[in-house]
């Protein structure tokens, strides 16, 4: 069977590229603009694996998305592809071994994400 | 031919009234030692040279004796005062205007003194007045300015009224005609207070006139900085919001280009690389804009600053380039002086000066070509020189080189990637750093760069 992503992202054309590159390599793609009907969505469609963008509405909400995730029973064992492009901005780096600690994520891939990477990052998360 | 940079933004800080204050109250310290002497010397040569045997010598020296006990005071105070400077870093404008005028009283006193015991009315040093009626003028409030004259003609004329009564004793420098008509001695006093008076008027009106015009100068300044505030503001905005769209583009551009396989054919996919491409350029001018804003918005005093070893970050620097140097076919050379040093900054900024000078170097020069990175020491200075043989710069294009978004006409044609903001941003940093940047340049033999850093202690 086909295994699940969800993508939460506000910019509706990204999801769409995003789920082209996903779908052509057979995932099966659901999406949701904002935080909290992506909430929802994980807890109905139980997904395999999560792609979350850290600014949507507000600066950190992806960040509030991911504890709320790893805070559920049911939900936190779904790995989590953070999306980001808070580097550029704020000029902070994530440090996956460092920041693991504080933060409940499995990877994270900079936006703009290229294709190859973000295909390799789904498959290592996905173990496929 | 050199260039010196020297265009520079608008970041000194007009002085404040407290603190032009301060700087002339310690010359009026400075002068008053001149005075001290000058008294010390005076007395001998008027006893003995010129024989003015009635003047009190002893009282005039102990007078200079206690005006230089004041003055070692004022130096004390001038010291206090300017460690218990207020929150914004000048002294309290209240405190040093009563500092000045304290002074200015006593050495009216002293002066006074000094004049009675050495002919009174006869001594024509009561010209003398003058000068601190021209100093309160220039230093302080109108109002205070012609107290300060009229206290002048009061202790003068007193004086004179004084020893004309025969209440205090006469010390005659010219005993001979010792006994002066009323007349004469009231048109002595008159014409000094009519002086000191007349100086007065002249002395604040050209202030009054010159302080309006540093207002205008201070407000224009203000409006400047406001502008170039709102105007980074702007670009800040402008570029951070013109990234999502591009990230959008560029992600819905490979997306096709990655799933469309054959259906796409080689031209359109290729096509799509070079969209990609140019929105990837974009991408980099949105990063720029947004480095160059943030350093504009950044106070100078406000930066993190630490101390930065500049020979690792230099390393570090030319590995990053060496794929791309070998990849173009250019010769990378470096030459470092056998001890580390350090430069204070920020060591994120100090290495943009150095990758953008070199990615610079690396990109102008054609294949076969040569780029040399070097550092020297010269104390109190580091100085980095990147050198490349590449395409050069038009002589005509070397004014410009420093300005935002120029970019030289050969260079246009020689790549077409390239924001032109690169060096007004290390220039930026350089200046930041208290440190001067320059460019030599021949077209189609090659480009220098110099930048010379302060060294760390």
């Amino acid at each position: 069977m086909a295994k699940r992503v969800l993508i939460i992202d506000d910019d509706p054309d990204i999801v769409e590229a995003e789920r082209m590159i996903l779908e052509s390599r057979g995932y099966e793609v659901d999406s949701a603009a904002d935080g909290e009907s992506g909430l929802a969505k994980a807890e109905k469609i139980r997904p395999d694996l999560i792609i979350l963008d850290v600014m949507m509405a507000t600066m950190d909400q992806g960040f509030q998305v991911a504890y709320k995730l790893k805070g559920s029973p049911e939900l936190k064992k779904i790995p989590v592809l953070m999306a980001t492009s808070i580097g550029q901005v704020t000029k902070f780096k994530f440090d996956p071994k460092k920041d693991s600690d504080f933060l409940p994520v499995e990877a994270f891939i900079e936006k703009p994400v290229k294709p190859a990477d973000l295909i390799a990052n789904v498959e290592k998360l996905l173990g496929t | 031919m050199l260039v010196p940079d020297t265009e520079r933004g608008i970041t000194e800080h007009l002085l404040p009234r407290s603190a032009e204050l301060t700087e002339r109250v310690a010359w009026f310290i400075r002068l008053r030692w001149v005075a001290v002497a000058g008294i010390l010397l005076a007395v001998p040569a008027g006893t003995r040279l010129l024989g003015f045997a009635e003047m009190a010598a002893g009282r005039i020296l102990a007078l200079a004796a206690c005006l230089f006990a004041l003055n070692c005071a004022y130096v004390l105070a001038a010291r206090l005062l300017h460690n218990r400077v207020r929150s914004d870093g000048t002294p309290d404008l209240r405190t040093v205007d009563l500092f000045a005028k304290t002074q200015i009283v006593l050495d009216l006193l002293i002066l006074t003194a000094i004049l009675h015991y050495s002919g009174g009315v006869q001594n024509p040093f009561s010209f003398f007045y003058i000068f601190h009626v021209v100093i309160a003028s220039i230093l302080l409030s109108r109002r205070s300015a012609y107290a300060v004259a009229a206290l002048c003609v009061a202790l003068f004329g007193s004086m004179v009224l004084l020893e004309e009564l025969g209440s205090l004793p006469r010390y005659p420098i010219a005993p001979q005609t010792a006994d002066y008509s009323p007349g004469y001695v009231a048109t002595v006093v008159a014409a000094t207070a009519s002086t000191l008076f007349i100086a007065v008027f002249m002395a604040t009106s050209i202030m009054a006139r010159l302080r309006q015009k540093e207002d205008e100068l201070e407000h224009a300044w203000r409006a400047v900085k406001q502008l170039e505030a709102t105007k980074s503001r702007f670009l800040r905005l402008v570029s951070h919001e013109m990234r999502s769209p591009i990230v959008a583009i560029q992600s819905i551009l490979d997306a096709v280009r990655v799933t469309g396989g054959q259906c796409l054919g080689e031209k359109n996919s290729e096509m799509l690389t070079r969209a990609g491409e140019r929105a990837e350029s974009l991408l980099h001018l949105t990063k720029d804009l947004l480095t160059l804003s943030r350093q504009q918005s950044l106070d100078p005093g406000h930066e993190q600053l630490g101390t930065v070893e500049m020979l690792e970050v230099t390393r570090n620097c030319v590995g990053l380039f060496r794929a791309q140097a070998d990849e173009r076919g250019v010769v990378v050379n470096e030459e470092y002086p056998a001890a580390a040093f350090s430069v204070r900054g920020d060591a994120e900024s100090l290495g943009l000066v150095v990758s953008n000078l070199l990615s610079n170097a690396i990109r102008y020069t054609p294949a076969g070509g040569t780029v040399s990175i070097s550092w020297r020491l010269d104390k109190p200075f580091a100085v980095l020189t990147v050198a490349d043989t590449g395409i050069g710069i038009p002589e005509a294009d070397m004014k410009h080189m420093f300005k935002e978004f120029f970019r030289a006409e050969n260079a246009r044609r020689f790549t077409g990637s390239g924001t032109g903001l690169g060096l007004a941003i290390t220039r930026n940093i350089v200046e930041r750093a208290g440190g001067t940047i320059a460019v030599e340049s021949r077209e189609n033999a090659g480009t220098t760069f110099t930048v010379t850093l302060p060294v760390a202690a």
